[in-house]
């Protein structure tokens, strides 16, 4: 009896002793790992520096857009959502008007880029082929087809609606839907490889924008009204435009973003150009590596930029890590 | 560093090792062991499973696993024309007769259809009760404006269904001829069954245009044909082996006992397989729509991909109704056919 | 009774395993069964066959499970193929035909019926009767006419339209051997045909069989583990032991001179007074000493004997044969017959005139 009791007790005191040291620290944190290739890269970079450097017990959670926004505006976690697209999801903006989440700053400061893409080599065929009056005029040139994303896409939307601007269907292109992005991202690959026509919807900062050389075709220009109506499913007057680039932003729900404001100093820097993140993701892409390898690859080689966002002693952590 | 560094040392491979690629990415993980390690002093002592990455860290000469998986896809690609002309002539008729019967759901005015398909009903199974069910379906199905979607999911199905009857039947009696054939065909049946689709659709993908139907077609064909197989096989192995007896004593052939004896006989156990094939074609609808295939699929993935519940609730719902009107029919038609021989029970 | 030979089995082995050419040799040599088994996990199913069958008489094969006789007659419609020897239909080998030749034998000179009936649940009686003519592609109407002739010599008229599953047991025997008939093939096999019906459908069946041979003069070969049914039917018994003949020859001898333990612990328990006749017992004598006796035919059996003596055993009686004297019966020759002997030992001295007149079990 005596030694269950004691045992009890040295339990107690151990958890207790644990839980003391973590609040000495900035404690748990829930982030989350988006389902594509840049979100993830951002995810485990992030984590990294926030378990070495600022000495979080970070959590990662798995999801997509949608679904963390619903999550944070139910449960109020998770407590840091990264590479958020607000062009996709309208709830952001009611979620932000209503102060349940902050947003802390632009994780790709040139923008995710949305556009109807055609192969390199077939503009360097073709000349007329990178503008779309082009491509409506000789609808051969690109197989007669276009691409189209699969629903639950928040491009798809947009794209649905200039089909019915730029009337393409009545111009002998014919629109295919794909069931999902791999189909999709297969079919561009598929005909790249062998050199046949592709026209359709993508998105970058992709890996495979990185490795397939694609040239984003001239929709003439752009209408921000125009475009805000396209990105609506209910817009019932569809308008001609090129598209806008989307702002990607990293958010904090309103709780976490009060509590811990040396991890809002981290997160508001950290940040990408379309470049840098093209770049590790054709490294990626050619290495077969995943988002951990490609996050130490990033932190190994391009320390200076990292340094940058961290604060003085947490970057003394990491440079004794990371040489 | 492992202790393999130190077995490769005394091996005397150390040349050999570094004369290979430098070594390849490094993992968070593995970076911070590295600065324990420098931190501690050594760290060589480690002996991990020998698996080609832990053996790659150590001899760079040596691929790691990653290599070998872009090996095959390297080889898939290399024999992906050969392939091509082969495969092309032979999937094409799938094709043409997956767009033949949308074509048909397309042109075919409502009421004709639902006529159409309440005459079939009744023909297969001669009753009322099953008959009416069908078509408080069908109705329900339209109310909804899920009828069209319906329509083209049956017409998948049935197109597939019949493929897979055309082609399964052949193999499943071959099988139940020659144990070799069968002991040869039985682990390709079991990789059909349990294989994610996905796996063999995306290379599939890069043989066949992802627009042809004959993508979604292979896919379903390739999943549910297994009962249709397994079963004729069953159904014609357990035909009674006196029965066998007496026909090949009586100087039948073959192609007689098959015919007049075999296949009959196994017909229960046929029909049953057949029953399966058409409710694992309709399980397989939304990896079809994944990769373009029309019909409630599509109402399917919307509500997946968009967090509609409710879309993806009724669409999901209307799949399980089509799946209880085909059992029910099929179920049915093969209750006419034994009765038919009068009572006899497989 | 030298009937020509219409089915003959020489110098048949069969040995199942992996290998069973290479061990042909060996069992020639003569290793045993059990040898062969521990030794060389090899079965020797059949060891040196060599029977006669001929034409229009009923052969009878005999032996308990495992002694190898469905295998035998499994070898002579090539449903099984020996691993040596020779099957010969009307002296042409079996099992030098190619598969299409033994297909038309088996479609016209050898038909077959089984324990279990073997017929096909989903077809009627009537198309089950017509099988063999509809297997040799013959027309329609004429198939039919046959069918239902055949069924109503074997007493099912009426029943054409029925499902096997409808009939009992010895119905569905008599369909089965209606299909076998209807084929006109001239060898007919017996498979255990009665084994699976009651004793007294058995008694009916074998009657059946006997009156439809009377007129039919089929080659019959016939196999069974019943001694009392093949003493009743068979004019000639081949009795099987673990694949080996250990006696041959016509039912009484094999009664009255067993050849080894193995046949007399069979003949055991047969009744012998209803089967032993009493032209086998009669002994020669002058026709002076047969007029005075009263008189019995030669076909009787031994039990009627007894009753026409009235118990007595000093009896005797004069043996007729269609109307001939064919010799004396005593009444103390029937009695001791009636006692199992020992093998090897005639129980009782074969009649000398018998012999010589060459008497036959039965006409037929």
């Amino acid at each position: 009896m005596r030694l269950r009791v004691s045992l009890a007790g040295a339990v107690t005191a151990a958890l207790i002793s644990l839980n003391a040291s973590a609040q000495a620290d900035c404690g748990q944190v829930t982030i989350t790992e988006m389902n594509w290739a840049s979100g993830a890269v951002v995810t485990a970079v992030s984590s990294f520096l926030l378990e070495q450097g600022y000495g979080c017990q970070v959590k990662k959670v798995p999801t997509s857009t949608v679904p963390a926004l619903t999550s944070l505006a139910e449960t109020g976690k998770p407590d840091i959502l990264t590479e958020i697209w607000p062009a996709v999801a309208d709830v952001y903006f009611t979620l932000e008007k209503q102060g349940k989440l902050v947003r802390v700053g632009n994780v790709l400061s040139d923008g995710g880029q949305d556009g109807w893409w055609v192969p390199k080599y077939l503009v360097e065929q073709h000349p007329e082929a990178a503008t779309l009056a082009g491509i409506m005029a000789h609808p051969e040139w690109v197989g007669g087809q276009f691409n189209n994303g699969p629903s639950g896409w928040g491009g798809r939307v947009s794209s649905d609606n200039l089909i019915k601007a730029f009337e393409l269907e009545q111009h002998g292109i014919k629109v295919f839907n794909h069931g999902s992005g791999e189909t999709l991202a297969a079919s561009l690959a598929s005909a790249y490889e062998s050199k046949k026509p592709w026209f359709g919807y993508y998105w970058a900062p992709t890996g495979l924008l990185g490795k397939y050389p694609m040239v984003s075709v001239d929709m003439g220009p752009l209408d921000a009204d125009k475009a805000k109506c396209n990105a609506r499913i209910d817009c019932a007057t569809p308008g001609k435009t090129s598209w806008p680039t989307a702002t990607v932003l990293t958010t904090m729900s309103r709780a976490f973003h009060d509590s811990h404001p040396d991890i809002v100093a981290l997160m508001s820097k950290v940040s990408f150009t379309n470049t840098q993140m093209g770049e590790l993701l054709a490294w990626q892409e050619s290495n077969k590596a995943t988002a951990d390898e490609t996050a130490a690859y990033f932190l190994t080689q391009h320390k200076r930029v990292w340094q940058a966002w961290v604060s003085d002693e947490a970057g003394r952590k990491l440079d004794a890590i990371i040489q | 560093m492992s202790g393999y560094n130190a077995v490769f040392e005394s091996l005397g491979l150390q040349g050999w090792c570094s004369a290979g690629t430098q070594g390849g990415p490094v993992t968070l993980a593995q970076l911070l062991a590295k600065a324990k390690a420098n931190q501690a002093g050594a760290g060589e002592g480690s002996l991990p499973f020998p698996s080609l990455d832990a053996l790659n860290s150590a001899c760079p000469a040596i691929p790691r696993t990653r290599d070998m998986t872009s090996a095959i896809e390297h080889g898939f690609l290399t024999v992906r024309d050969g392939l091509k002309v082969v495969l092309d002539p032979l999937t094409q008729p799938l094709s043409w007769l997956l767009e033949l019967s949308l074509k048909v759901v397309d042109l075919v005015p409502w009421w004709l259809m639902i006529l159409a398909l309440l005459a079939l009903t009744w023909w297969l199974s001669r009753s009322l009760r099953i008959t009416a069910l069908a078509g408080s379906i069908l109705l329900a199905l339209g109310l909804v404006d899920h009828l069209h979607y319906a329509l083209q999911t049956m017409a998948i199905v049935f197109t597939c269904t019949l493929i897979c009857i055309l082609a399964g039947l052949p193999i499943g009696i071959l099988m139940s001829r020659s144990e070799r054939f069968k002991s040869a065909a039985l682990p390709v049946l079991d990789m059909l069954q349990t294989l994610p689709s996905f796996v063999y659709l995306i290379p599939l993908i890069f043989l066949f245009s992802v627009t042809e139907p004959k993508l979604y077609g292979i896919a379903i064909i390739l999943y549910a044909i297994v009962p249709v197989v397994r079963l004729t096989d069953l159904g014609i192995r357990q035909v009674d082996g006196s029965v066998g007896e007496a026909a090949e004593s009586f100087g039948m052939s073959g192609w007689q006992r098959l015919t007049s004896v075999e296949l009959p006989l196994a017909l229960p156990s046929i029909m049953a397989g057949v029953n399966q094939t058409i409710m694992m074609a309709l399980s397989m609808v939304v990896i079809a729509s994944l990769v373009s295939a029309p019909g409630l699929g599509v109402l399917v993935l919307r509500g997946i991909n968009n967090l509609e519940l409710g879309v993806g609730l009724v669409a999901g719902l209307a799949i399980v109704l089509l799946a209880i009107a085909f059992d029910r029919v099929t179920k049915a038609s093969m209750a006419r056919l034994s009765a038919q021989s009068k009572g006899y029970n497989p | 009774m030298n009937q020509a030979i219409k089915m003959a089995v020489r110098g048949c082995y069969k040995i199942f395993g992996s290998a069973p050419e290479q061990m042909v040799e060996r069992v020639r040599a003569g290793m045993s069964k059990t040898e062969l088994l521990q030794q060389h996990a090899h079965v020797c199913g059949l060891r040196d066959i060599n029977v006669d069958m001929r034409a229009g008489q009923i052969t009878v094969i005999m032996g308990l499970s495992g002694s190898g006789k469905s295998t035998l007659i499994r070898h002579l419609n090539g449903l099984i193929a020996p691993t040596a020897g020779e099957i010969l239909l009307d002296g042409v080998d079996l099992t030098a035909l190619s598969a299409n030749e033994l297909r038309e034998v088996r479609r016209s000179s050898i038909s077959m019926v089984f324990q279990n009936f073997a017929l096909m649940p989903h077809q009627t009686v009537l198309q089950n009767v017509g099988l063999a003519k509809r297997v040799r592609g013959e027309p329609a109407a004429q198939v039919e006419a046959d069918a239902r002739r055949w069924l109503a010599r074997l007493g099912l008229a009426g029943f054409e339209d029925r499902y096997p599953h409808q009939l009992s047991g010895g119905m569905q025997q008599r369909v089965g051997i209606a299909r076998a008939l209807s084929s006109d093939a001239d060898v007919l096999l017996m498979d255990e045909a009665f084994s699976a019906l009651d004793p007294l459908t058995r008694k009916d069946m074998q009657d059946l069989l006997l009156e439809l041979q009377r007129e039919l003069f089929k080659t019959i070969v016939f196999i069974t583990h019943d001694l009392d049914e093949a003493l009743r039917i068979a004019d000639h018994i081949v009795m099987l032991k673990d694949g080996e003949v250990v006696q041959q020859g016509d039912p009484q001898s094999i009664v009255l001179h067993p050849a080894n333990e193995y046949v007399e612990r069979f003949v055991n328990d047969i009744n012998r007074a209803r089967l032993l006749r009493v032209e086998s017992l009669a002994q020669p004598a002058s026709v002076e000493e047969l007029r005075r006796l009263e008189r019995i035919d030669a076909t009787q059996t031994l039990e009627h004997a007894l009753t026409q003596a009235g118990g007595d055993p000093d009896r005797a009686f004069a043996v007729m044969r269609e109307g001939h004297f064919a010799g004396m019966l005593h009444l103390r020759d029937v009695i001791r017959a009636m006692l199992p002997g020992q093998p090897g030992k005639p129980q009782v001295q074969p009649p000398a005139a018998a012999v010589r007149a060459g008497l036959n079990i039965h006409q037929a």
